[in-house]
C-alpha cells in the first residue's frame, strides 16, 4: 500500500517538474531585456553599439539562434546534470557565484535567529506566565514593533547612530567566523540585531 | 564611426581641481586608500565591458595608446609620437620605449597588436569591436612601432585611442580566444597592479613601483563595493572608507552649504545630460510646431533645480558653453506667451501627451516640473514611468510620445549627433530613437564623416546643430554632475568631467593621506 502510494506521487512529481521548469525558463524570456546586450556590456542608453556580425556572434554563442524548444531542451539537460550555466554579466559559472556567497548569509542567518531566540523565548515565557500583566503587554508591544518596524529603516538608524556617532561597530564588511569571530561578530552584529528583532518570533 | 564613445571629453573649463589645503606641503607617500564604489567588478577581462564602474576600476590598471589633455587636445601616452598619411588612412605609432608590464615584460607593438586583433574578433565579445570598426589591420613594423590602416577615413579615431574601452595594453597572448572568463586579470601599464579581488567584499591593488609615468603617491588602493548610497556615505562619516564615488545630491548640498564638518568633495561636471526627446515620427510629435511650443515653455533652470538640488547646469546643446563643440546658433528661450503663440498653431486640443521616464532615476521629479510648466500654456501631461528594460523596448519600437532622457558626454560630435540620422526601420530603431528624418541633415553629417581639418568640422558641426535646434526632435534641459566625497585627510584626488577614477595625470594616483 505504502510503497504503491510512494510511487504514485513520485510520478505525480514528474509532470509537475516539467511544468514548473517550463515556466521558469518562459519567466526569463518574457521578461524584458537582451541577454547579448547585457553580456557584450552594453547599457540600455548607448544606443546601437552593437554591430550586426557581433549580435549574431554572441546569440550564435548563447545558442539563442536556436528554436525556443531546442533552447529548452537543452537548458533542462544542463540543469538536470548540474549545470546552472555561466552568468551573463561576469561569465563564471552561475554555481560558483551562489556559494562564493551563500557563507556569509547562512553565517548571518544563524547570528541573527540565535538573537532572535534569547529575545523571543524569554519573552514569550514571561508573557504566557504572566498573562495580561503588563510585562506580557510589554513583551507583545516589543514584538509587534520589531515586526512593524521596516527593517531598511532600522539599520540605517542603527548605523547612524553605532557606527557614525559612538564608532562602536562598523558600518559595512563582513568577516568569516573561521578567520576571526571576534571581527565576525563586530560585523555581524548590527545586521542580526535588525534581523532578529524583525521576526515574528514571539 | 557610427557609434557612441561614452568616454570623457575633457575641458579646461570642466575639469575640477579642488584646491589643496596645502598645496606647499610634499604628498606624503604610503598608506592604503579605501574607496566606495556603487558597483563591483565582474569580470577580469579588460577588454570586455560590464559597467562604467567597471571600466573606471581599470583604469588604475590599464592604459590606452594615447591621452587627452583638459584642453580636449590629444597627448602622447604608451604612444610616443604618431603619423598620419596624406589619404588618412594609416596610422603609424612610435611607442615610448622602456614601458613595464606588470609582470615586467617590457611593451612592443606586437602586444598593441594582440589587443586590437583579441578586439576585432567577433567570438571575444570586446566592448570596443564598435569604436575600431573602421580598422582594416594593425602590424608591427619594428619592436616600438605599429602600423594600423583604416577602411575609411575616420576624423575621431586619434580620440577613439584614448578611450581605455576601445582597447588597453595588455602582453600578447594574455587572453584566450571565446566568451569565458579568464581567471585573473593580464598585467597592465598603468600606475596600480592587482592584488586580489574577494567577490562582495573588496579588491586589492598596489603601487606599481616600475611606472613609465608619474608614480603613485598611496601604497595600495582598497576597493569595496557598497551599492546604497545612503550606506556609501555612513561608512565615509564612520571612517571605515576614506573616498565614496556618486554621493548622493543632499549630502553634497550639505557638504557645500558648511553643514557637515571634515568631508570634502571633487566634482565631475558633465557626467551626465539630460534631454527631452520627441517621438518626431509619430503623432502627435510628428508636429513641429507643437514640438517647439514644448521647447519655449520649459523652464530648464526650475526643472533643473528642483530634480539636482542646485547642483546642475542648464544646457541647450549637447556640448556644454566653453566646449569648442558649443556653437553659437538662434535657440528656443522660456517664454510663455510664444509657447501659446505656437501650440495654438499646431492645432493642438486638449489631448493628453505622455511622458516617459525611467523608474530609478529622478525621472518623477523632473517630469512633475514638466508637467506643472505644461500645464501653465493649457498641455495635459501624463507620466508614464517604466522599468529600464520595458522603455528600452517601447523606445526600439518607437511606441512612445516623449521621454526623459539620459546621455552622457561624448568626445566628439559626430557619435551625439548621429543619434538623429534617419532610421531605415521606425519599428527597430537602433540608434535614432526619436524616428527625426531629414535629408540635408544627414547629408551635412556624411560630409563632417570624412572632414579631417578641424576648422571645416567645426563649420558643418554649426549647421549640424542650427537644423537640429530649428527641428527640435529633441530639448537638451542640464548637465548633471557627479561628486566624489572624501575625509580631509585625502589630499590630492582630482576627478576629470565624467567621473573618472583614474584619468591620466590625476585621480587616485596623485592622491595622497595626509595623517
Amino acid at each position: 500500500m505504502l510503497g504503491s502510494y510512494v510511487v504514485r506521487r513520485l510520478l505525480q512529481l514528474i509532470p509537475v517538474l516539467i511544468l514548473v521548469s517550463l515556466a521558469v525558463f518562459l519567466l526569463v524570456r518574457v521578461i524584458p531585456g537582451d541577454p547579448v546586450s547585457v553580456m557584450l556590456g552594453i547599457d540600455p542608453d548607448e544606443r546601437g553599439r552593437i554591430s550586426e556580425e557581433q549580435y549574431r556572434v554572441v546569440q550564435h554563442q548563447l545558442g539563442l539562434d536556436r528554436p525556443i524548444y531546442v533552447q529548452y531542451l537543452n537548458w533542462a539537460d544542463k540543469i538536470i546534470h548540474g549545470d546552472f550555466g555561466l552568468s551573463l554579466a561576469s561569465r563564471r559559472p552561475i554555481f560558483e557565484i551562489i556559494f562564493e556567497r551563500y557563507p556569509a548569509t547562512l553565517y548571518l542567518t544563524a547570528t541573527a535567529l540565535f538573537v532572535g531566540l534569547i529575545i523571543a523565548i524569554p519573552a514569550g515565557v514571561i508573557a504566557a506566565i504572566r498573562q495580561n500583566t503588563r510585562l506580557d503587554y510589554a513583551a507583545m508591544g516589543f514584538a509587534l514593533w520589531g515586526v512593524a518596524m521596516p527593517d531598511f529603516w532600522f539599520a540605517l538608524m542603527l548605523i547612524v547612530l553605532f557606527s557614525v556617532k559612538l564608532g562602536w561597530f562598523p558600518s559595512i564588511g563582513y568577516t568569516s567566523p573561521f578567520e576571526s569571530p571576534v571581527l565576525f561578530l563586530q560585523h555581524a552584529f548590527l545586521p542580526a540585531i535588525v534581523m532578529g528583532t524583525n521576526w515574528p518570533l514571539p | 564611426m557610427k557609434r557612441l564613445l561614452t568616454f570623457a571629453f575633457i575641458l579646461s573649463s570642466l575639469v575640477i581641481n579642488l584646491p589643496l589645503q596645502a598645496a606647499s606641503i610634499q604628498p606624503k607617500r604610503g598608506g592604503t586608500l579605501t574607496l566606495a564604489v556603487s558597483k563591483e567588478l565582474a569580470l577580469m577581462n579588460p577588454l570586455v565591458n560590464t559597467s562604467s564602474t567597471e571600466s573606471r576600476i581599470r583604469e588604475l590598471m590599464f592604459e590606452p595608446l594615447l591621452a587627452r589633455d583638459t584642453k580636449g587636445a590629444i597627448q602622447p601616452r604608451l604612444a610616443e609620437s604618431w603619423e598620419i598619411s596624406k589619404d588618412g588612412k594609416l596610422y603609424t605609432f612610435r611607442l615610448r620605449k622602456g614601458v613595464k608590464f606588470h609582470n615586467g615584460k617590457e611593451l612592443t607593438a606586437d602586444d598593441i597588436k594582440f589587443a586590437i586583433d583579441y578586439t576585432l574578433n567577433p567570438k571575444n565579445g570586446a566592448y570596443g569591436l564598435a569604436d575600431l570598426d573602421a580598422v582594416e589591420k594593425a602590424e608591427a613594423i619594428d619592436k616600438y612601432a605599429l602600423r594600423i590602416s583604416l577602411k575609411k577615413i575616420n576624423p575621431l579615431f586619434l580620440t577613439v585611442l584614448t578611450d581605455i574601452r576601445a582597447f588597453s595594453a595588455i602582453p600578447k597572448e594574455s587572453l584566450p580566444e571565446g566568451m569565458r572568463k579568464p581567471s585573473t586579470f593580464p598585467p597592465g601599464t598603468g600606475p596600480f597592479k592587482f592584488v586580489e579581488w574577494k567577490p562582495g567584499q573588496r579588491v586589492v591593488f598596489e603601487r606599481f613601483d616600475d611606472y613609465w609615468g608619474e608614480k603613485a603617491h598611496v601604497e595600495r588602493v582598497v576597493m569595496r563595493e557598497i551599492a546604497d548610497a545612503t550606506v556609501r556615505f555612513s561608512a565615509l562619516q564612520a571612517g571605515d572608507v576614506d573616498i565614496i564615488e556618486r554621493t548622493p545630491y543632499e549630502w553634497v548640498q550639505q557638504i557645500v552649504q558648511g553643514k557637515i564638518k571634515g568631508i570634502g568633495y571633487a566634482r565631475a561636471n558633465i557626467a551626465g545630460a539630460r534631454n527631452i526627446e520627441f517621438n518626431a515620427a509619430d503623432p502627435p510629435f510628428n508636429n513641429k510646431k507643437l514640438r517647439l511650443a514644448i521647447a519655449y515653455a520649459l523652464d530648464k533652470r526650475e526643472i533643473m533645480q528642483a530634480a539636482y538640488f542646485g547642483l546642475a547646469e542648464t544646457s541647450d546643446q549637447r556640448f556644454p558653453k566653453g566646449s569648442i563643440w558649443y556653437f553659437d546658433v538662434p535657440t528656443p528661450k522660456y517664454d510663455p506667451g510664444k509657447a501659446k503663440a505656437l501650440l495654438k498653431e499646431s492645432g493642438y486640443n486638449g489631448e493628453i501627451l505622455e511622458l516617459m521616464g525611467n523608474r530609478g532615476e529622478v525621472a518623477e521629479i523632473e517630469g512633475a516640473a514638466i508637467q506643472a510648466q505644461l500645464k501653465k500654456i493649457g498641455v495635459k501631461v501624463e507620466l508614464k514611468i517604466f522599468e529600464r528594460a520595458s522603455a528600452l523596448e517601447a523606445r526600439r519600437q518607437g511606441k512612445f510620445m516623449f521621454k526623459l532622457a539620459g546621455g552622457s558626454d561624448y568626445p566628439d560630435p559626430l557619435p551625439a549627433y548621429e543619434e538623429y540620422a534617419c532610421e531605415p526601420d521606425l519599428r527597430n530603431r537602433r540608434l535614432n530613437e526619436s524616428g527625426y528624418c531629414d535629408k540635408e541633415y544627414d547629408a551635412l553629417l556624411r560630409s563632417a564623416e570624412l572632414e579631417m581639418d578641424l576648422e571645416k568640422r567645426k563649420a558643418l558641426f554649426k549647421q549640424v546643430v542650427a537644423k537640429l535646434v530649428d527641428d527640435s526632435p529633441f530639448i537638451s534641459l542640464g548637465f548633471t554632475p557627479r561628486f566624489f566625497a572624501f575625509r580631509d585627510y585625502v589630499k590630492g584626488f582630482t576627478t576629470n568631467s565624467s567621473g573618472d577614477f583614474q584619468p591620466f595625470g590625476g585621480g587616485l594616483s596623485r592622491a595622497w593621506i595626509n595623517k
